[in-house]
């Protein structure tokens, strides 16, 4: 019980976290954090080598994205005003109770434990936010990789399979390279 | 040896080596070669033969096993291998006729490897995922690294990636439910969950917005290539979709859906269209057209809705493939034209704003052109079920036409000689010739429409 209250706790801090740093190696952090949390709740279900793919390319994808953002221009370093900052927390927060209240009926129709179900459901929900309030490439990476990390917990939970681990490890690392190609200081028709 | 290792693993294989080819031309010859080998390789090759086999005929099985899941390419899917191997070849040749730069080329093979990979995968749910890896890996096929507007590539990004999560779930939940699903309610989930993620995936309202901005932002030859592939490649895999579940093909509100979204697509892709400045978000509303009559004709539900959607994606194929080579023409001159400048075009470019005209024409279903008899068929089955269908339908076909005239007042009102016109023929011979046989096709549409009855030739429970 204390360990799944801690998860929730862990995963919705890093998710608010992302949410209102305006550093993006803060963000990346809370991302990083979050894949930590993912693998600690699908450790419970899945064999330690399996889960551990998870994590691994999570953070392979996290790497990636901090070696593009480094060598990158366009460093998304944006100030951000307090009210900015709260404003996006309180929608986190609206998006959390949100979930509090739909979470038993989800349950009805896919039966796993509850801690997966709301992390997951949180997590994509938060991801929907972090990605509807901007236009900015590596935020809507950001963004999605949210969203696949909590759908990721949910779907673990149902299921398991070697085949489905793998090409998911494949697309986030794929996502990632998308922001590295699009921060790309040269462009590859001038290489060309 | 197995089919999809030769038409899946080796494509994509060979797109790698030809990136390591730094000249542009030769890389474009190689990859329409190697696509017109893989489309020939059809005919000699027979999968999983019993009997016995021919002096040039080759026996491969069908299966290819990864991680415990087969990839299966059966005898009935070489129609499909051939149409989009020659697709390829026909958008690599045009891309080299036209003297653009095409992106897809030659990374357009592994992407066609994977949306076949996503055909033949079986459980036929984890194609979503393979879906994914293909939408991810056309973006730097849709655009340069540091293109200036990328809103509807990101938004076609977030999208298809939503999609995956809904189609995975109903995976999930059909999982046990090949012949009947364990409870109604059930039914109703997964119906709602399959609905979601092809609502996502076929840009239906709406969540259609990125479509136009996505064409806006790429050049035509990319665009045409990447999304006519997707978009043919998902209506088959809603029809692979049909023909596994019995009790989904046996549930008539899963018809009246695809039939009343359809009706919205086209309504919405015809006055996009009719408002539209841009040519090139016109084609994007002309896709979303494109879409809705599809979804309209899969949603006739009977065989004859079926065979009715191959004759319509044949000839929206060939219609669309001949917009997209007219519009890419016009940009040699300028890059993102506005309708406005249409008339200056017709000096420049008469063979081109021909068969701009004749193949949107076409897409709207007028007489003597290939996509009036799949339209009009359309119409008559649609006029004795679904009036309100019907006219709704034609409505939106009218739009497109009216557009079309529009274009041509604007036309004849600035121009009074087509002289030019004769000089521009051997200029532009391949559009020309290509437009000859479109004009000509329209006039014995069923020799060529009756090659695309076969992609649906595996379906047996749906064209019974």
């Amino acid at each position: 019980m204390f360990l799944n209250n801690l998860l929730i706790f862990s995963a919705l801090a890093a998710v608010g976290l992302m949410l209102v740093a305006s550093d993006w190696r803060m963000r990346i952090a809370g991302l990083a954090s979050l894949y930590l949390v993912g693998f600690i709740v699908i450790i419970q279900i899945w064999p330690v080598a399996l889960a551990s793919v998870k994590l691994i390319s999570g953070w392979m994808g996290i790497a990636l994205l901090s070696t593009s953002m480094i060598n990158s221009m366009n460093q998304v370093n944006s100030h951000r005003f307090t009210s900015e900052a709260v404003f996006r927390f309180l929608m986190a927060v609206l998006v959390w109770i949100v979930v509090v209240a739909i979470a038993p009926s989800i349950n009805e129709w896919l039966p796993i434990p509850y801690t997966n179900l709301y992390i997951g459901v949180s997590l994509m929900g938060s991801g929907l936010l972090f990605m509807s309030l901007t236009d900015d490439f590596i935020e809507i990476v950001l963004g999605l990789l949210t969203i696949l990390a909590g759908f990721d917990i949910i779907y673990s939970s149902l299921e398991g399979s070697a085949l489905v681990t793998g090409i998911y490890a494949f697309i986030i690392i794929l996502i990632c390279s998308l922001n590295g190609y699009f921060s790309s200081v040269v462009s590859d028709r001038k290489v060309e | 040896m197995n089919a999809p290792a030769i038409w899946i693993i080796f494509p994509a294989v060979v797109s790698i080596f030809l990136l390591l080819i730094k000249n542009r031309k030769i890389r474009g010859y190689l990859f329409i070669g190697i696509s017109f080998i893989f489309a020939v390789l059809t005919i000699f090759i027979k999968i999983d033969f019993p009997g016995e086999k021919g002096l040039f005929t080759i026996g491969v099985s069908s299966i290819l096993n990864i991680l415990g899941r087969n990839f299966i390419l059966l005898e009935n899917d070489k129609s499909l291998i051939f149409m989009i191997y020659c697709f390829n070849a026909s958008w690599g040749a045009a891309s080299i006729i036209l003297k653009k730069h095409a992106r897809f080329i030659p990374l357009g093979l592994m992407y066609t490897g994977f949306l076949l990979a996503a055909v033949s995968v079986e459980p036929f749910l984890y194609s979503a995922l393979i879906i994914e890896i293909a939408v991810i890996m056309s973006i730097p096929l849709l655009v340069n690294s540091q293109a200036d507007r990328k809103s509807g590539i990101s938004r076609y990004l977030i999208f298809q990636t939503m999609a995956m999560p809904f189609i995975l779930l109903a995976g999930w939940f059909l999982a046990g439910g090949e012949i009947t699903p364990v409870n109604s309610e059930q039914l109703v989930q997964a119906i709602l969950l399959l609905g979601l993620g092809f609502i996502f995936w076929l840009a239906i309202f709406p969540f259609h917005s990125w479509v136009p901005m996505v064409f806006d932002e790429t050049d035509p030859i990319d665009s045409g290539f990447i999304f006519l592939l997707l978009q043919s490649v998902y209506f088959i895999l809603i029809l692979k979709y049909i023909n596994e579940f019995a009790w989904l093909r046996n549930y008539p509100v899963f018809f009246q859906a695809l039939r009343f979204l359809g009706i919205i697509m086209a309504g919405f892709g015809s006055i996009g269209l009719f408002f539209e400045k841009s040519i090139r978000k016109l084609i994007g509303y002309e896709f979303l057209h494109s879409i809705g009559i599809l979804l309209v004709a899969v949603g006739l539900s009977a065989a004859r809705g079926i065979t009715l959607f191959t004759y319509l994606i044949g000839s929206q194929l060939i219609s669309f493939s001949l917009l997209s080579w007219s519009v890419s023409h016009f940009e040699s001159l300028e890059k993102r034209m506005s309708v406005l400048s249409f008339s200056d075009l017709t000096k420049k470019r008469p063979i081109a704003v021909a068969s701009f005209l004749f193949s949107l024409l076409s897409l709207s279903g007028m007489p003597l052109t290939i996509g009036f008899p799949p339209l009009q068929t359309l119409y008559q089955y649609l006029a004795a079920d679904y009036p309100m269908v019907v006219v709704i339908m034609i409505l939106s076909n009218i739009l497109i036409t009216m557009t079309v005239f529009k274009f041509i007042k604007e036309i004849l009102r600035n121009n009074y000689e087509f002289q030019y016109l004769l000089n521009e023929v051997k200029a532009n011979m391949f559009i020309f010739s290509f437009l000859i046989i479109f004009i000509i096709s329209g006039f014995f549409p069923r020799t060529i429409l009756i090659r695309f009855e076969h992609l649906v030739s595996g379906f047996d429970f749906l064209i019974k």
